[in-house]
């Protein structure tokens, strides 16, 4: 019976090629205009590491976008969709998963929330089957409201004084409120996102200059960080705070409760082959 | 029929059907769509927690979105999804301030209430514009910087009161991007006024924002404000209040509008809240844009102490350019609704958004949700917009009559504002 089973099903596969999925796996940049994301934002032995556990591991794709611009920018979620529908369209994608850090988050929800923004968004939905969301600014940072203080001085054509950008104007706490609010789902109160939005939270810095683990694209400036830390909860990865990572989706895990050694994952480190993320990822995929 | 062929015959029929009043189904002429129907529903009255628009005004700033091609979506959603009315105040909480100062102030040194002994003062450049070119002010060094305490009108030199400080390239690694050095106050610093002063010597424009944060103080200022501020209103109301404290607040407001400029606003009490004018020139914004902000700053003493705490809301600016007109026509095919056609009334073409969940009710008589449809399409005048309910969709969700229409929300996506939102639309 069983045999007879799976001849029907090698059956159905050869008549209808049509019928199983095509999986792609995209890695989605933060805050910033990268032009080589996959050297300067990952690395090569995160992405390699993590494809290995697609069902396709040829078929990925590194996003290089602006993501200095607010999300729904032509040259941000624009940017995006483009290259996500020429990847769509060229592999016959129906089976995609996105795994976005931190801004990179808000920038897809923005696609997978606003399908009549723009005719290609429907398209991406559709064939969006989970986001993996590494410490997702989805709740803003404080950080963000203390470089935006003041007269930083904007203009239509750029930020005069260079302290900021549009993406992090729109990180800061309260903007990130009103967006979540009214544009954005998956937050509490709102619209479920139509594919499962899994978050990996990062819930401390390790920041001591006798650990070797605070060397994983750790930080260098102890006294910084704890000055810092001033303007965030107890519970942060050094940028942003546990219920930011937390406001959209679901909490896959955090930090400590997977990784090696229970290590804790920086805002920096939640982006690179550290204490196993990297196998955690290519795991779940 | 192809989906094309049945919109076309739908908006031909639209056009016709529009002054209809009459709630009985009228049947359609054309052999191939013999099962449709249409009637006429009225808009049910908007409840507690829903946003209406009342008198239309134009918009004249460039849209974010000024895409002219119409797109539609719809999905299922789950059936028993809470449908929540958007929250219409937004809530923050300050245990910090910040002043912006000159160069000249800095080098004189500037006094700062300090509330607790753990606090860290950030100094950080901004620009200057008041000569008429920008004046970018240089970074400070933290070791130039000084900390005394002030004793009675006398400042006391013989003891640093500064821990550890953090120059601009350290706070940068640690996420503070803007040129900023920072000092974090010794354990022996007690609560009470301290001398800032700058001992390199700055130009008297130089132009720098002082920040004080208090992480942890028991005194957090709350401010509750709207989410959204029409054109049409002349004052933000806001509701403010000191945590541990019930000692009476005199704010003063500050608007600062999306494209970063700094207004200061009138503010009277009224009854247990405050309200900051805006006056008419300031009325909008000068950019769709991003949000505009209220910035409440208040200064006191608690038990006797100086306290100051900045706090601040993100607001929309929007003007009312649009509203759903009450009544809407449904399509019916097989006793299963098709389509709501909505009339908008347009007082600016701009690209408008209209979305509902269509529900149904279920062999025990129970609501649930089916499926959510939204449509977004550029109107230079009064128009309609179809919402279109998937059959495949709904037949999948089992649910049969009665159908409503819920969360019916009208966005404007030039201005990136939610113009309307009726959580009851229409029972079908």
């Amino acid at each position: 019976m069983k045999i007879y089973k799976k001849l029907m099903m090698l059956g159905l596969f050869a008549v209808s090629p049509l019928t199983y999925a095509t999986s792609g796996l995209v890695f989605i940049h933060g805050t910033g205009h990268q032009t080589d994301a996959l050297s300067d934002y990952w690395t090569r032995e995160f992405v390699d590491s993590v494809r290995q556990g697609a069902a396709s591991p040829d078929n990925y794709l590194v996003i290089n976008c602006d993501f200095d611009q607010y999300m729904w920018d032509d040259a941000a979620a624009g940017c995006l969709a483009g290259q996500l529908t020429q990847f769509i369209d060229s592999k016959n994608i129906n089976d995609l998963t996105l795994l976005t850090h931190s801004n990179g988050g808000n920038v897809v929800r923005w696609i997978l929330s606003n399908p009549t923004w723009d005719s290609r968004y429907p398209k991406i939905i559709n064939a969006t089957s989970r986001v993996i969301a590494l410490a997702p600014s989805s709740g803003g940072t404080p950080l963000a409201d203390a470089v935006t203080q003041g007269n930083v001085f904007e203009t239509s054509l750029g930020w005069l004084l260079g302290y900021g950008s549009d993406a992090v104007k729109q990180q800061q706490v309260s903007w990130m409120s009103s967006y979540n609010n009214s544009w954005l789902y998956g937050t509490s109160g709102r619209p479920a996102l139509p594919s499962p939005f899994e978050v990996v939270v990062g819930s401390d810095v390790d920041s001591a200059f006798w650990d070797s683990d605070s060397y994983c694209a750790g930080y260098q400036y102890q006294v910084a960080l704890e000055t810092t830390q001033n303007w965030l909860d107890d519970c942060s990865d050094g940028f942003l705070e546990c219920q930011s990572q937390s406001a959209a989706g679901s909490v896959w895990f955090k930090d400590i409760q997977r990784t090696a050694g229970k290590e804790p994952l920086s805002h920096q480190q939640s982006r690179r082959a550290c204490f196993n993320l990297d196998t955690l990822i290519r795991d779940l995929i | 029929m192809k989906p094309s062929i049945k919109m076309a015959s739908v908006f031909a029929l639209s056009a016709l059907l529009s002054a209809c009043q009459n709630d009985e189904p009228q049947a359609e002429n054309t052999p191939e769509a013999s099962a449709m129907t249409v009637t006429q529903v009225t808009l049910l009255a908007p409840a507690s927690g829903d946003l209406t628009i009342d008198t239309l005004a134009a918009t004249e700033l460039p849209p974010v979105n000024g895409s002219r091609g119409g797109v539609s979506f719809s999905a299922p959603i789950t059936s028993a999804a809470q449908l929540v009315a958007p929250t219409q105040l937004e809530q923050s909480s300050s245990d910090q301030y910040w002043r912006t100062v000159s160069g000249a102030e800095l080098n004189k040194g500037i006094n700062l209430a300090v509330s607790q002994s753990d606090s860290v003062i950030r100094v950080a450049p901004r620009g200057d514009a008041s000569s008429g070119a920008l004046r970018h002010s240089p970074a400070i060094s933290p070791d130039q910087l000084r900390l005394y305490k002030v004793n009675k009108q006398t400042v006391d030199k013989s003891a640093s009161m500064i821990q550890s400080m953090s120059d601009p390239q350290a706070m940068a690694t640690a996420g503070i991007v803007d040129d900023s050095s920072a000092l974090k106050l010794s354990q022996q610093a007690t609560p009470g006024i301290y001398q800032l002063q700058v001992v390199q010597p700055l130009s008297a424009n130089d132009s720098y924002l002082i920040n004080v944060k208090e992480k942890g103080s028991p005194y957090q200022l709350a401010l509750s404000a709207p989410k959204r501020l029409s054109s049409k209103a002349p004052q933000l109301a806001f509701d403010l209040k000191l945590s541990n404290s019930d000692i009476a607040l005199s704010p003063t407001a500050t608007l600062k509008q999306s494209d970063g400029r700094y207004h200061r606003l009138a503010v009277i009490k009224q009854g247990d809240n405050w309200q900051a004018q805006l006056p008419d020139e300031l009325a909008m914004p000068s950019s769709n844009l991003g949000l505009s902000e209220i910035q409440v700053d208040v200064e006191t003493r608690v038990n006797g102490l100086p306290l100051i705490r900045t706090v601040k809301t993100a607001f929309k600016q929007y003007v009312p350019a649009a509203k759903l007109k009450d009544e809407a026509s449904i399509y019916w095919q097989d006793n299963k609704p098709t389509q709501a056609v909505f009339d908008l009334q347009v007082a600016s073409p701009g690209r408008y958004q209209v979305s509902a969940v269509l529900v149904g009710t279920d062999a025990q008589g129970k609501q649930a949700n089916i499926l959510r449809t939204e449509t977004a399409q550029w109107l230079d005048a009064d128009g309609q917009v179809t919402l279109s309910f998937d059959g495949e969709q709904l037949e999948a969700s089992g649910l049969g009559a009665p159908y409503a229409i819920k969360a019916l929300e009208l966005k404007d996506q030039g201005q990136m504002a939610r113009l309307s939102y009726l959580g009851e639309a229409a029972t079908l």
